[in-house]
């Protein structure tokens, strides 16, 4: 019979969670949301889709263009050049907040005096508003006698312009990123890491596994999982980062550092071209959901 | 074999410290440069200052950063009243019922999270503009009321995940309806939650940038992080005042952080992650 | 106080019955308990009542009033939860007070109440104490004062003794039978200890796969077990059940050929049945007395005033309990006697009595 092959402690959260069928009450619960989610999200949505097939601006409404919007953004030079910064600085920004992440990690979890203060210290970099960051590291990078240049000096290089040289405001824009990121990274992995079974450790060292086959053959599994889901949201927070290539050089020098969400923006409030900067947007919705698909799939695939 | 001797205890803590202090490099020096003034942060280049002065704090009266400070206090607050009302509620009705919408609703909000604000923002400004909201705190405390609400509403359902089911069972017996169960048994136990979820819904809202960039245009209007970017543009040479807002500017943040921070330990973050 | 009636009561989650049509007639002032092992569907049935839990099919009746579609609160029940649910930010006479306050009683009526049930249980002195601050009895105490004040027509308890430790469920146990004899209310209890069952209900009901097994008093449950989940789940330790066949009016011969003479049994059709003998209703006699058979002692664990004897029999094993200190030891022949009548037949295949 059902009820015998079913695990009693299970049957009974699961007949827990059924007891209420009630759909009143949630759905007067859930309205005050629903109608927020609604008025500032769906309908603008919906409006935004709307423009992106007209020519209008932010002063008066446009007519309708059919696809000339997204035509001219997908034959365009600037929407290749945004889209690949995107990419370029999202994968940087897994990689390096991933490694750096790691490592802290892996470090956090052994046992030392102030180990929670250095775990709220550690925070700090993605606490702080993202103006604040900005206005930091940029003093840090100014000009030719700023530390980052004292530093270079030392090893006898010439001074960097970071903010108006392109490959260097690329990099500068990057480890910016992974430094406001990493914290979050850090904390993931760090439950993670907390949450594998310390007796497979124990297995593993009776087995007199090395502590990097350890790590290999106990840590690197038992991660690989919420690793994939990070690496997904971090994705996705990398494309979606207006504020730091915005505030650092707003999206310079000469573009450089202008990916679609700045260049969405500029196409809006620049330009004043509402339709471009909606289709901008919604290629960017489309490119960000096949991201999440791919991800998705690797992630069923373990 | 592997006895973690104080020795090596206290290695590791000095050498956390060094990581730490590089780590967090940048904001030290510029909460550090903040009492040189702006021609000695220029001549002496070095990381101690080495002439303690109040120069630019003083400096900064002469700005809108007060203006400024309390355009985010009301945004801040009037977005957490709003986003926490509602996700309270929402997360309440998430925790204690399962049903088709509700698992839909999960989801999308879930998947929210994940849309570019532009996608909303361009239209929602063609929309505020003919209402008058265009330079209006209104504008703003809605849209980060919604941008915050997953999170805040995940945090409080997480919150009620906590509270037993059977005290509201037993009002259910006593004489309650369903929501009377809540205002009267759970909410007054949900202090604590409620009090972390709001601090973290003004959290969010006090360090955001871009939204309030696009609503808030004019220095009347404008919140902390769009003001001190737009001195930083015009002023770009005036370090110390600059500084010295930004060191200011952080200040609440870190305050509010301290008496969150322990609950953005492991179960916050990881469990967010899988929403 | 009030009558309570189960008829053909279903429940069944999307596509998951777990209660399969379960009859049951509460009189007025009974106390009744529902007993059965872990996902049985005691507790879901009590819910049930309760109106925590929808009822898919079949009616429940309170006082012959259907309360099938009733909310809690209109079903005029009271129930103490196995983890108390007392509010954490109340104290325990405003515990008591809340559903009274909710009805908006007058003050007076409201102390008066609380008072009287606070005298009962013995709680006066811990009115203004929170939940916090009281032992894991004295919180038990609480939750039924909290039920008292309500004077329902039902009380319910769902395994209300099961949080706390042994000397203390023994106590507790004596104080919940003498406070149904005091206030003749009509209680439905539920718990998966049969020693509570067997010493505080008035009824019974053994239930087992969302079925009911066998309903009636403590002793009829035990002398005539409708079938073998009964007679195994009642009675500690559980009865012995040894395969065979009747061979003839009165002779037991099990499949390991050992013979048992149990007079007051009928010869049946049935070649596959079980014999069903309780511990305690066997008696170590001498060699050669008529109707005894013979077997191996394998452990014996005394107890102070009884002792268990693990013998074995040709191929089977049996258990034995004696209200005294034997001079056995492991490896020791013995010669074993059922008491007489009190053997039971049981069909190997139905499980049901063959008797």
């Amino acid at each position: 019979m059902a009820l015998d092959q079913v695990e009693a402690g299970t049957w009974r959260t699961r007949a827990r969670q059924m007891a209420t069928p009630e759909f009143v009450t949630p759905a007067i619960l859930l309205t005050p949301s629903i109608l927020l989610l609604m008025l500032v999200i769906a309908y603008p949505m919906v409006q935004g889709f709307y423009f992106s097939f007209t020519n209008g601006s932010l002063m008066k409404a446009g007519r309708l263009v059919g696809i000339d919007n997204y035509v001219k953004l997908l034959t365009s030079p600037a929407f290749y050049h945004s889209l690949q910064f995107s990419l370029v600085f999202a994968f940087f920004n897994v990689v390096g907040c991933y490694l750096l992440g790691l490592g802290l990690a892996l470090l956090m979890q052994k046992d030392m005096p102030g180990r929670a203060v250095f775990r709220v210290l550690l925070l700090l970099p993605w606490i702080v508003p993202s103006l604040v960051s900005i206005v930091a590291w940029r003093w840090m990078v100014a000009d030719d006698k700023a530390l980052f240049n004292q530093i270079v000096a030392v090893f006898g290089g010439s001074p960097i312009y970071f903010l108006s040289d392109s490959s260097w405001a690329i990099t500068l824009v990057i480890i910016i990123k992974i430094w406001r990121s990493f914290p979050f990274m850090m904390l993931s992995l760090l439950a993670a890491l907390q949450s594998i079974d310390r007796s497979l450790y124990e297995a593993a060292a009776i087995d007199s596994a090395t502590k990097w086959q350890s790590f290999c053959n106990v840590t690197v599994p038992q991660i690989k999982n919420i690793s994939i889901v990070l690496g997904l949201l971090m994705t996705v927070w990398s494309v979606n980062d207006f504020d730091t290539p915005w505030l650092l050089t707003q999206g310079g020098p000469a573009n450089a550092t202008e990916n679609l969400i700045v260049l969405a923006y500029r196409y809006t409030f620049a330009r004043n071209d509402v339709g471009m900067g909606a289709a901008t947007s919604f290629v960017t919705l489309f490119i960000l959901m096949v991201l999440v698909f791919f991800l998705l799939r690797l992630q069923r695939r373990n | 074999m592997n006895e973690t001797t104080p020795l090596k205890r206290w290695s590791l803590s000095a050498l956390m410290l060094v990581i730490v202090a590089f780590l967090n490099m940048p904001i030290i020096l510029m909460v550090l440069n903040s009492f040189q003034t702006t021609e000695q942060m220029l001549l002496s280049r070095s990381v101690i200052p080495a002439v303690f002065s109040l120069e630019n704090y003083r400096g900064l009266t002469q700005t809108p950063f007060f203006q400024y400070f309390q355009n985010s206090v009301i945004v801040s607050l009037g977005a957490t009243v709003v986003s926490v009302s509602a996700a309270v509620l929402g997360g309440y009705a998430l925790s204690r019922y399962r049903n088709g919408l509700l698992q839909g609703y999960s989801t999308s909000l879930f998947a929210v999270q994940m849309f570019p604000v532009i996608l909303a923002l361009i239209p929602l400004f063609l929309i505020f503009q003919p209402l008058g909201l265009i330079n209006n705190p209104l504008s703003v405390i809605i849209v980060y009321a919604v941008v915050n609400l997953p999170f805040i509403t995940w945090m409080a359902r997480s919150y009620f995940d906590t509270i037993p089911r059977e005290l509201e069972e037993a009002a259910l017996i006593d004489g309650c309806g369903p929501i009377e169960a809540f205002l009267r048994i759970v909410l007054p136990l949900s202090g604590p939650g409620i009090a972390a979820t709001s601090i973290f819904a003004f959290l969010f809202s006090y360090n955001e940038f871009f939204v309030a960039n696009v609503f808030l245009r004019t220095t009347n209007a404008m919140t902390l992080p769009v003001g001190i970017r737009m001195f930083m543009d015009q002023f770009s040479t005036d370090w110390g005042s600059l500084m010295a807002a930004a060191t200011l500017m952080m200040l609440p943040t870190l305050v509010l952080f301290m008496f969150v921070q322990k609950f953005i330990a492991h179960g916050a973050v990881a469990g967010g992650v899988k929403g | 106080m009030a009558s309570l009636s189960i008829q053909s009561v279903k429940k069944s989650y999307g596509a998951l019955q777990v209660l399969h049509g379960v009859d049951i007639d509460v009189k007025d002032g009974e106390f009744v308990i529902l007993v059965g092992p872990s996902g049985c569907g005691k507790s879901t049935l009590l819910r049930m009542i309760a109106g925590l839990e929808s009822i898919t099919g079949g009616t429940m009746r309170i006082d012959q009033k259907v309360v099938n579609n009733l909310a809690p609160k209109d079903r005029d029940i009271a129930m103490v939860f196995q983890s108390y649910a007392l509010y954490p930010h109340m104290t325990v006479a405003e515990n008591m007070a809340f559903s009274l306050k909710l009805k908006r009683k007058p003050r007076s009526e409201i102390d008066a109440a609380v008072n009287k049930a606070a005298e009962i249980l013995a709680l006066t002195e811990l009115l203004d104490r929170t939940p916090k601050q009281l032992s894991g009895g004295q919180r038990q105490r609480v939750a039924m004062g909290r039920a008292i004040v309500r004077d329902p027509a039902v009380f319910l308890f769902d395994e209300p003794l099961s949080n706390l430790d042994a000397k203390l469920r023994v106590q507790m146990r004596s104080e919940i039978k003498e406070l149904h004899q005091r206030l003749r209310t009509t209680i439905v209890y539920v718990t998966h200890d049969q020693v509570e069952a067997m010493t505080m209900a008035d009824r019974i009901v053994v239930m087992n796969g969302g079925k009911v097994e066998q309903i009636g008093p403590p002793l009829e449950l035990y002398d005539k077990p409708a079938n073998l989940f009964v007679a195994s789940f009642i009675g500690s330790p559980g009865m012995n059940l040894i395969k065979g066949s009747m061979t003839g009016p009165g002779v037991f011969v099990s499949d390991t050929g050992t013979r048992i003479d149990v007079p007051h049994l009928p010869a049946t059709r049935h070649h596959n049945v079980l014999l069903g003998l309780r511990p305690e209703h066997l008696e170590i006699v001498t060699s050669g007395t008529p109707g005894s058979f013979s077997g191996k002692v394998a452990v014996t664990e005394p107890t102070g005033s009884e002792t268990q004897v693990n013998f074995r029999i040709a191929g089977d094993e049996l258990v034995g309990m004696f209200h005294e200190r034997l001079q056995v030891s492991p490896g020791d022949t013995v010669h074993l006697k059922p008491f007489s009548n009190r053997a039971l037949l049981f069909d190997a295949e139905t499980g049901n009595r063959a008797d």
